[in-house]
């Protein structure tokens, strides 16, 4: 297979190189005297998925063990997958070039709705039944991880176990039940296996728990089948980021990723408390990492990967407690080697602007601001701390370093939005654009802001989960009168496709009862729905007719607060009461604090899991 | 500042990387191998590197050439040894040596590129034959493809840029032996050669997936074929070459 792959399959594919697998520092390991055999599955290119920091943690840590090796899948490219069906050769992993159900397990990470039709397609491609009922004992354990595991539902019919939540500690426990299970007497049963991983904290096993309905198709519960599985899963989380393994040898891919770089995690979890932001939520408590295990972690990532940069990544970078002395030391240690430091996601305020200064010799890139909305009342409402002071200090601290391009995010279509808010995001872009004139005088012919704005999609664990999307044709108007009113020569405004949005809200709220659109959507060549080109609407409208799902019921509908939803089951540490007073207080204009820097807000997770707020370098808030 | 000259194979295992992929290759092993690689001047410095020549995307090679810019000196041998360990599997150093200042760039000296093309036969067919054809081929003064360019397709004549055609019938395939021009004299593909040619006898082999490999670089010079390492000793050391590799040519 593999001969037949390298010389009539790859010469025929674009980008050859995504399914090699012979990368520096893939590792290898002996099929026969490894008794643990498991793939990553990423249900998205190559390029993508190989940028993917979780990717490269799983892949380090489990091919750290003697016992287990990690090989990885990606979704098959359409030229690939249409020589592989033409061939009829099964989907394969690729380091070993084996058929995917060879492997004792596989490893999905979901990090966006619209890679579901890619996850089932993928399992279609390796010749493995969809749903987990059809997998009798033989087959590969399917199992899935990642922010939208969160609400596993749409999921569940497919997958015999999701994990939720971090998984560095949480894989070793999983790798020991299989290990054990494939030692134990024959035959082997599959149940005896999946009963065992239910007994894992974090793992949901959703066959063992029975889903039942209202005649409105609200839940009525979600109810264990058995007495050994809990009536609520809690996502494990890792409580020192320092003592976790974090891969110093990680892959360097030969092509062009998305990420071509070190990606170096500063601190894990947000706590600034945006209402919309399910990553704000599911990743707390905020955790960092000492600034001495950054600095050894950076010298050995250069050493063993010879790449030349260095980015800080967490999910803002400006709020790690020590930014500006690591900033310091990284850049007196590389600064000689041609190795630079970046910083992928910034505050929108002066001090970020004055780190950006220091790492970036040329201001060749555009700076990124995400002020999320355009009037204080609106971002009251969905609680970002930025003042449109801030911004302005931020763009014109931009400016008079020389930074001549600027791109602001904003989201439309969020709870209480009326037009005067959309208003308020055009004030906001030409103040920003008149500052950019006066400040770049005769250089203005240079400036160029770009405004980019994505939908609101009410995501589970979020303070918005009740929260009703606007329809397709409201967010379409909406995003034509802002194209309106952004037409200026310095502006380019762009949008994403609504149509998506409301897809994607569907499966971030749905239950059980979507799988069925899903695999039909599926059936009928739904495929990589979030590039535009493979994108089909249309099809997806049929495959809800088809399969009597309303989507309108899960995106559309104010989810009422005591109902039932979908992924209560789930518990991701903030309780709902937490969830539910920020909901409130939304709908009230009050802003809630960062627990950084004030009180406690008693979010639960804290109080709940065993970890807690952890800050280097400044006076925790946390209670004990 | 000193350069490095150095030959190195591109194997099975990575010929279908593209030019790109193989530069960023060798930046970053030479950033792991810690060479004192010199970077150019201003706002975006980059490491000082050049290649002989681009390699199509799914193409092996035998003989390479790049050419390094140190800050401080480093014996060849040394750079070659670390490199060496710090490279891919799939692409291997078969000698190193330092190179004057002054000498010529690799791109603008080397004018000639040697490949061996293996396709499958379809036929009944021999290398006598087969011999036959090409010097009918090779007779012609035209040999016209249709080449892409940004302007539309168009026509090309590159039988002028074909200096040697061969061809050996080994079982069920043909090996050729094939020497164009390359470089600044403009370049020939193999495949556009293999294609014509097949065309030509009527496609009595199949030049649909013909695999390729370059067996070598040179400079044309007085009738005779140097190669970059020839060329760099002709008044450079030779510290660090490897005997027995990369010194033969045709
Ligand atoms: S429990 Fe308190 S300190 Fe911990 S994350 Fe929640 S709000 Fe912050």
């Amino acid at each position: 297979m593999k001969q037949f792959i390298e010389n009539r399959i790859l010469p025929k594919v674009q980008k050859p190189a995504r399914y090699q697998g012979n990368e520096w520092n893939s590792v290898h390991k002996d099929w026969d005297d490894t008794p643990v055999r498991m793939v990553f599955a990423f249900p998205d290119v190559y390029e993508v998925g190989m940028s993917h920091l979780g990717l490269r943690i799983l892949y380090h840590i489990v091919n750290t063990r003697e016992d287990t090796l990690m090989e990885r899948v990606f979704a098959p490219w359409v030229d690939m997958e249409e020589q592989l069906r033409q061939h009829g050769l099964p989907l394969f992993s690729l380091e070993s070039v084996r058929p995917l159900a060879d492997f004792d397990a596989i490893a999905f990470t979901l990090q966006y709705e619209m890679s579901y039709t890619n996850l089932l397609n993928m399992l279609d491609l390796a010749g493995i039944p969809l749903r987990a009922a059809q997998r009798g004992d033989s087959w590969p354990l399917v199992l899935a991880g990642g922010p939208t595991a969160y609400n596993p539902e749409p999921l569940a019919p497919f997958i015999d176990a999701f994990l939720l939540g971090e998984g560095e500690e949480a894989i070793h426990d999983i790798i020991g039940i299989i290990r054990k299970w494939k030692q134990g007497a024959t035959p082997r049963k599959r149940s005896d296996l999946l009963k065992e991983l239910a007994g894992v904290s974090g793992v949901y096993v959703p066959e063992f728990y029975e889903v039942s309905y209202h005649d409105d198709g609200t839940i009525k519960g979600v109810v264990p089948q058995v007495s050994f599985v809990p009536s609520r899963v809690t996502k494990r989380v890792v409580r020192d980021l320092d003592g976790v393994d974090f891969p110093t040898s990680p892959i360097v891919p030969f092509m062009e990723i998305v990420h071509d770089r070190i990606m170096l995690e500063v601190l894990r979890g947000c706590s600034r408390g945006c209402r919309f932001c399910q990553a704000g939520m599911i990743y707390r408590p905020v955790r960092e990492k000492r600034p001495e295990t950054i600095v050894t972690q950076a010298e050995n990532l250069v050493k063993n990967t010879g790449y030349d940069e260095i980015s800080l990544t967490s999910l803002s970078t400006s709020d790690y407690s020590c930014v500006q002395g690591v900033l310091t030391s990284l850049m007196d240690k590389f600064g000689s080697e041609g190795v630079g430091v970046s910083l992928p996601s910034l505050r929108a305020d002066s001090f970020s602007v004055d780190l950006a200064k220091e790492v970036q010799r040329v201001r060749k890139t555009t700076l990124t601001f995400a002020p999320e909305a355009g009037t204080q009342r609106m971002r009251d409402v969905i609680n970002k701390g930025v003042t449109e002071d801030n911004l302005m200090e931020a763009v014109t601290g931009a400016f008079e370093a020389g930074w001549t391009s600027v791109k602001l995010y904003f989201m439309i279509g969020l709870p209480a939005e009326t037009y005067e808010d959309l208003d308020g995001i055009a004030d906001l872009a030409f103040k920003v654009v008149d500052r950019g004139r006066d400040i770049l005088g005769n250089r203005a012919g240079r400036l160029r802001i770009t405004v980019s704005a994505s939908s609101f999609v009410p995501k589970p664990h979020t303070p918005f989960q009740w929260v009703a999307q606007d329809s397709m044709e409201a967010l379409q108007e909406k995003q034509q009168y802002l194209a309106r009113k952004l037409k200026h020569r310095r502006l380019v405004f762009n949008w994403h496709d609504a149509r998506l949005s409301t897809i994607e809200a569907v499966f971030s709220r749905g239950s059980r009862k979507v799988a069925a659109a899903l695999e039909r959507a599926w059936a009928c060549g739904c495929k990589f729905d979030s590039w535009n080109e493979h994108f089909k609407y249309d099809t997806w409208q049929e495959a809800f007719r088809e399969t009597g799902v309303d989507p309108g019921f899960y995106s559309q509908r104010g989810f009422a607060l005591d109902e039932t939803l979908p992924w209560d089951h789930i518990d991701a540490g903030v309780t709902k009461e937490f969830l539910l007073s920020e909901y409130k207080r939304a709908f009230s204009e009050e802003i809630t604090a960062d627990c950084r820097h004030e009180e406690c807000t008693l979010c639960g997770v804290c109080q709940s899991l065993p970890a807690a707020l952890d800050l280097k370098g400044a006076k925790n808030n946390a209670p004990d | 500042m000193p350069r490095i000259r150095m030959e190195f194979s591109k194997r099975d295992r990575v010929r279908f990387l593209s030019h790109l992929d193989m530069v960023k290759a060798f930046e970053r092993a030479i950033r792991r191998a810690g060479i004192p690689i010199a970077f150019s001047e201003g706002f975006n410095p980059h490491p000082k590197m050049n290649f002989a020549s681009a390699l199509a995307v799914g193409v092996t090679s035998d003989r390479e050439y790049i050419d390094i810019e140190l800050r401080e000196t480093m014996a060849a041998g040394e750079v070659m040894s670390l490199i060496s360990a710090a490279l891919p599997a799939g692409i291997q150093i078969s000698g190193a040596m330092a190179v004057p200042d002054n000498s010529p760039a690799l791109m603008a000296m080397v004018n000639r590129a040697e490949y061996r093309v293996t396709v499958p036969v379809n036929g009944p067919l021999d290398t006598e034959s087969l011999t036959e054809g090409i010097s009918r081929f090779m007779d012609s003064s035209e040999v016209m493809i249709m080449k892409r360019t940004k302007k539309g397709p168009r026509p090309r004549n590159i039988r002028p840029g074909i200096k040697k055609l061969t061809g050996t019938v080994i079982g069920d395939r043909i090996d050729f032996s094939i020497l164009t021009v390359a470089g600044s004299e403009g370049n020939v593909r193999p495949e556009e050669v293999v294609r014509t040619f097949a065309d030509y006898l009527g496609n009595e082999f199949d030049a649909d997936l013909p695999q390729i490999n370059r067996v070598g670089l040179y400079t044309e010079h007085n009738c005779r074929l140097l190669t970059p390492m020839d060329m760099g000793s002709m008044n450079g050391d030779t510290e660090g070459r490897d005997e027995g590799g990369g010194d033969s040519f045709a």
